[in-house]
């Protein structure tokens, strides 16, 4: 069996991230096949138009292909949500992603905390919704854990 | 607005529902994430020990399990805000279940704003989740009440 550390994180730790620093993602065109499988998970009727809790999780999408978090994402805090335009099949989006604060976690030693602001848009430079995002992140130095889990509350 | 039929809508608990692994291959596939969700021998030496279930995850179920408690299959809802916090973790067999409140409901703007919890069968709330969501006030009404 594999050491579970043979997965080495691609992504950034917290103290890579400065504020003021941003990325754009790749696009990725929603179809019909998009919508209907969210509908089938969700038990819900297909729709033309996206449900905006599947675009939370196509947001997610489009941030995981720029690898930021990739094995260095500990726990989504939370995230607060504007929605401003409806995402109809076929419709191309993309996120710019935009690094508000980062900083070491007050209670947790391998941890840090890192606030975002994104915006997702549309094939035609519309912004269809925007995210104040915090997320707990390793830092460099995390030697792994051996003790309970923590409260993530208070981070 | 009617008043027995804001009344109807203010508070609301949804089914039981486990989380299964069906549930977390959906969510990888609609969120593209799947490290550390998918690596068991991974998590284990992580703060979380197991495969925990994704929080975008839970925000999605909790909403359509909303929409099903209040009608949705007949009235067109979306949402125009959500607040979501994370207070504890998920995982592939946890039993969860949604608590909500209809705080306001906003005719004139077609607004109603709700306030929700998911919580687990230890009864821990994993996350809390204001929402305001965009619909046609008066045919929503109209179908809690029937």
């Amino acid at each position: 069996v594999p050491s579970p550390r043979a997965f080495e994180p691609i992504g950034r730790y917290v103290e890579d991230w400065q504020a003021g620093d941003e990325m754009i993602s790749p696009g990725r065109t929603y179809t019909s096949a998009d919508l209907a499988w969210f509908a089938r998970w969700m038990g819900a009727e297909t729709a033309t138009v996206m449900d905006e809790s599947h675009l939370v999780m196509a947001a997610m999408f489009l941030i995981q292909r720029l690898g930021i978090v990739e094995g260095t994402g500990v726990s989504n805090l939370g995230s607060k949500w504007t929605f401003l335009r409806r995402v109809h099949e076929g419709d191309t989006l993309w996120v710019r992603i935009r690094c508000v604060t980062s900083r070491p976690s007050q209670s947790l030693p391998d941890n840090g905390v890192a606030r975002f602001d994104i915006s997702i848009e549309n094939q035609r430079d519309e912004v269809v919704a925007t995210v104040d995002w915090s997320t707990l992140i390793l830092r460099r130095d995390a030697n792994g854990f051996d003790g309970p889990a923590p409260d993530v509350r208070a981070s | 607005v009617n008043a027995s039929a804001a009344e109807a809508l203010t508070t609301g608990i949804g089914s039981w529902r486990e989380l299964v692994e069906d549930d977390l291959l959906y969510c990888v596939v609609f969120s593209g994430e799947g490290q550390p969700h998918t690596n068991e021998p991974y998590c284990n030496t992580m703060p979380y020990r197991h495969r925990m279930f994704y929080g975008d995850g839970t925000l999605a179920i909790a909403y359509n399990t909303l929409l099903k408690c209040i009608g949705r299959t007949t009235v067109d809802t979306s949402i125009q805000s959500a607040d979501a916090r994370y207070t504890s973790r998920l995982f592939v067999g946890d039993r969860i279940r949604i608590k909500y409140e209809i705080r306001r409901v906003r005719p004139d703007e077609q607004l109603i704003d709700v306030y929700l919890e998911v919580e687990n069968e230890n009864h821990a709330v994993a996350m809390e989740l204001d929402l305001t969501l965009r619909t046609d006030v008066r045919a929503f009404q109209a179908v809690a009440s029937a």
